[in-house]
């Protein structure tokens, strides 16, 4: 089927005719001006724009290969997964037997731990250094990291000194 | 646009629910950390007496809308833990898992909501 699709004529023009190239090119859509399809790098290359910035989606960062590490890979992994596992009884204990300070001390650390693991895929998926610069990139994670400080904070003065995280959500749950 | 299907849809809807989750959690303990410095009153006892104030059926409405992410997110996530044991990784077991999940979150926050 693919070889039909590149021999079947309407192709063959887009392929070679200039005027279906360049049209190709200003109508495709682009990430600023830069654009990605073959179709239309091959009608770049034809108008002479083979720069890096008409054709490259993503800029390109100086990256140096980490040394790889277990903590950042398998172990990371591991602990995310016992994390997910753990929340299951606790939010079972929590609806059981409601307000517990074991309980609700272990939630407070373990949901903004789980919270912050999910921010983190976030950033290096969608803010990765490619997108949001090497900079941009560091000053979402650390924003993250310090977010997380407070959130771990403000869980453990509200279950210390005021009702605690599961008689909050039965209280307002039922207000 | 790619097609839409089960397998990215549940996929895209479940870190949608997790950061959807995890933001209002952040902003309620953040809110509750930095309001004495503030000098905004925010602890149990204003919000339960801000929420009293909302009619009946607002607060059903409201429920359902903060129950289902939660319920959908803790059942899609014991599904990608069933998945990490290595099971139902065919596409059946995908699909059949994906509709489980879809049905019982829609039940229990329904539930959730008329406690």
């Amino acid at each position: 089927m693919a070889f039909r699709l590149a021999t079947s004529p309407l192709t063959a023009a887009a392929r070679t005719t200039p005027s279906l190239q360049l049209a190709a090119l200003r109508s495709s859509s682009s990430l600023k001006g830069r654009v990605y399809f073959h179709a239309s790098r091959n009608a770049a290359a034809a108008s002479g724009q083979t720069a890096s910035s008409v054709t490259d989606a993503y800029k390109a960062v100086p990256y140096k290969v980490p040394t790889p590490n277990q903590v950042h890979g398998s172990y990371h992994w591991d602990f995310e997964r016992v994390l997910s596992v753990s929340l299951i009884p606790l939010f079972a204990a929590s609806a059981i037997q409601g307000a517990n300070p074991i309980t609700d001390g272990l939630l407070g650390v373990v949901i903004p731990i789980h919270a912050h693991m999910g921010f983190d895929s976030m950033i290096t998926d969608y803010l990765h250094p490619g997108k949001a610069g090497v900079w941009g990139n560091r000053a979402c994670s650390w924003t993250l990291r310090g977010a997380t400080v407070l959130t771990l904070v403000g869980c453990y003065q509200f279950n210390t000194s005021d009702i605690g995280l599961t008689e909050l959500v039965m209280k307002a749950w039922q207000a | 646009m790619v097609r839409p299907q089960l397998t990215w849809y549940m996929s895209a809807f479940h870190r949608f629910t997790g950061g959807a989750l995890a933001t209002g959690f952040y902003a309620g303990a953040i809110a509750y950390t930095v309001a004495p410095m503030v000098g905004l009153g925010f602890d149990a006892a204003a919000i339960t007496s801000v929420i009293a104030t909302v009619p009946v059926a607002a607060k059903i409405g409201a429920k359902f809308i903060i129950a289902y992410p939660f319920t959908f997110h803790v059942f899609n996530g014991v599904r990608h833990l069933v998945w990490d044991t290595t099971r139902a990784l065919s596409l059946k077991g995908v699909y059949q898992t994906g509709y489980t999940v879809l049905g019982l979150s829609a039940v229990s926050a329904a539930a959730l909501a008329l406690v």
